[in-house]
């Protein structure tokens, strides 16, 4: 850590800050620090691929939510294609029928994870339709995981 | 309660007291005004002697008529206010004395109390269904002459429906209804509207349930059968002049036992003549009970509400001094 | 209850505990004023205050959102309505509630939008003076009520009009 003796601390306060923080700000200060990957369209399509090619196979077995959670898609260029992602997603949760057996395999920052895409997804009216299948997801996460699972969601910063 | 009387209450009580008084020989001086349902008014009066109208004749009573219909009734008659007026008093057995046309009113009988016997304040009470019955009563007896003519052609299965449409209307809005005759029914077609958005949902539930509970219901499958539309009828079709959105044209059709006798046919008549008022009534009566019940509802809710909030704790050691002061302790 | 209801209200339920935390949090704007941070108008809300706010849907005609902030949380509930009686029922009953809202203390006289039959806002001053887990409990039975009481009326209402239609038909009976 840098020398804590130099941080200029006033400048962290609200009443001498005179930028008023938004979501996009807090999202585009993750950017440039790295701490989110965005997503340029290529690599999104390629994650697209695999993913709507596992499910064209009918392939719904567990290690498809290894995809979902382990690239979560934080920032992309095309919001376009981000939303076809989220379709995938979205396709992949309400044909997993199995739920118990996967969320035995999920570890706790997978389960938030894929709280925050059933909570982005509920949120989305073109998906709501399903919404009784998200629901059951997110009961199993809150079953298993407390409302600690919804206190960081609602905390976290890094949305999708 | 659930029907609506068809008989004028506050007639027949106006009447019984003025005619129980005056048999006792102390007779009252009534001017009363009295309403109905359809924007129907009437006006009881005690009469004046007719060579002096400063003088009041005790022994009779002016019994004057008002009504939006009038206006559609005399042209069912062919605009003879004579034929109405008749038809008006043999409905009452011819019992009461026409009298002038009192102003603004247009039916008026001199009521006397002489020979006025309970029978006859009853049919009194009954003036409105007597006057709208007109129609039916011109439609009945062309259902007759058409069943005699089907019957003379002796060719199966003919239906004549006649040419005739008679139209009353007795609300304002161009609410009323219609009343058309073929020789083996007569239909009768209401156009109602209703107020508000909310008033037409709940409308739609009970004329539902009115086409319904026939078929569902074996007991009642005599009734006249019912049918609705939001677009004229095909019976009436030519006679509708201003059509409206909101339109609700609710269909009965007659069938002959219905009115094969005198007693039938009045009874028919009159719960025919009741039925927009009865329709409107319950519609305003479930209004009335949901509303209570989500006020009990919302009672409960806060109920629960309140179990939330925290009470403060009482202080149940504070000990009072003699006069009622609070020690306190150090 | 039906069996796809409980986890919905079970999602709700947690969801609401987890964000009903609120503390006393005076405004960083204006001194001296000690406002609700999620009624603040947008253009001048600020991030930090607000958190993720979270949508809880069952179908397009039942659904939740909650809008949590650093000193108090909206909420706001689309009740059931399948068809036009029952909008009719919904509506009727919202306003009764909201009309009463000064007894109710976390109702909000309106919903935050035409999306949403009812809407409550809970500050922090009402967790202090009230048992925070109750409220919540008192939220989920709203919710669980209302759907009954909603189809109870429209029941009842049927059986009445068939009731008085048929009334109406027995007297033409001879």
């Amino acid at each position: 850590m840098e020398d804590w003796r130099k941080i200029d601390i006033d400048s962290l306060d609200s009443s001498t800050r005179n930028k008023r923080l938004t979501q996009d700000s807090i999202l585009n200060n993750f950017i440039e620090k790295g701490i989110i990957h965005t997503y340029s369209s290529e690599e999104l399509n390629n994650l697209i691929g695999e993913l709507s090619g596992r499910i064209s196979k009918n392939d719904f077995s567990s290690s498809l939510l290894d995809i979902v959670v382990k690239y979560p898609v934080y920032a992309s260029q095309d919001p376009e294609l981000k939303l076809k992602y989220l379709q995938l997603v979205n396709n992949c949760l309400v044909n997993l029928k199995d739920i118990d057996s996967i969320m035995k395999q999920l570890s706790q920052d997978d389960a938030d994870l894929l709280l925050k895409y059933c909570y982005k997804i509920m949120s989305l009216k073109q998906f709501q339709a399903n919404g009784q299948l998200i629901i059951n997801w997110v009961d199993k996460i809150i079953i298993k995981y407390g409302q600690g699972a919804v206190l960081r969601y609602i905390t976290d910063r890094k949305t999708i | 309660m659930l029907h609506l009387p068809n008989e004028n209450l506050l007639i027949q009580k106006t009447l019984f007291e003025a005619l129980e008084k005056f048999q006792q020989k102390t007779p009252i001086i009534i001017d009363r005004i009295v309403t109905d349902f359809d924007y129907t008014q009437y006006h009881l009066t005690t009469a004046t002697l007719p060579q002096n109208e400063e003088e009041l004749d005790e022994s009779k009573i002016i019994l004057s008529y008002r009504s939006k219909a009038w206006a559609s009734l005399l042209k069912v008659a062919d605009n003879d206010i004579s034929k109405l007026n008749n038809f008006i008093l043999s409905k009452l057995n011819n019992k009461f004395e026409l009298v002038k046309t009192e102003l603004s009113y247009d039916f008026t009988v001199s009521v006397d109390l002489n020979n006025l016997e309970m029978a006859d304040i009853a049919q009194l009470s009954l003036l409105k269904i007597h006057i709208l019955s007109y129609p039916f009563i011109q439609a009945i007896s062309e259902f007759k002459n058409l069943q005699t003519q089907v019957i003379q052609s002796e060719e199966e299965g003919k239906i004549l429906t006649s040419s005739k449409i008679y139209h009353i209307e007795n609300r304002p809005n161009e609410e009323g209804f219609y009343v058309v005759a073929s020789s083996d029914r007569i239909t009768v077609i209401f156009n109602t509207k209703f107020q508000d958005y909310n008033d037409q949902i709940f409308g739609k539930v009970f004329i539902q349930e009115f086409i319904d509970s026939r078929k569902r219901n074996r007991a009642i499958q005599s009734s006249p059968q019912v049918l609705f539309s939001t677009v004229p009828p095909l019976e009436i079709s030519k006679a509708v002049v201003k059509k409206s959105a909101d339109d609700h044209f609710i269909t009965f059709v007659l069938f002959p036992r219905h009115f094969d006798n005198a007693e039938t046919e009045f009874l028919s008549i009159a719960k025919i003549l009741q039925f927009r008022n009865y329709f409107h009534y319950h519609i305003k009566c479930s209004k009335a009970y949901l509303h209570s019940r989500m006020r009990y509802r919302v009672g409960t809710f806060l109920k629960v509400l309140n179990r939330a909030k925290i009470e403060e704790e009482k202080d149940t050691n504070t000990k009072k001094t003699f006069s009622g002061k609070k020690m306190v302790s150090f | 209850m039906s069996q796809s209801l409980k986890p919905y209200l079970n999602v709700v339920e947690s969801s609401l505990e987890a964000c009903i935390n609120l503390t006393n949090f005076p405004s960083q704007e204006v001194e001296r004023h000690n406002r609700p941070e999620i009624e603040v108008d947008p253009s001048r809300q600020s991030a930090e205050l607000l958190y993720q706010p979270i949508h809880i849907v069952r179908n397009e005609f039942e659904k939740v959102l909650i809008e949590p902030s650093v000193n108090s949380l909206r909420m706001s509930i689309k009740i059931k309505q399948s068809d036009e009686i029952e909008k009719i029922l919904v509506h009727k009953f919202t306003n009764f509630l909201e009309q009463r809202s000064d007894s109710f203390a976390i109702l909000r006289r309106k919903p935050i939008s035409e999306e949403y039959s009812i809407s409550f806002l809970i500050t922090n001053k009402h967790t202090e003076t009230m048992k925070s887990r109750e409220l919540v409990k008192f939220i989920i039975e709203f919710m669980e009520e209302v759907d009954k009481e909603v189809s109870e009326m429209k029941l009842f209402l049927n059986a009445r009009a068939r009731f008085v239609a048929e009334q109406y038909l027995t007297e033409f009976i001879y």
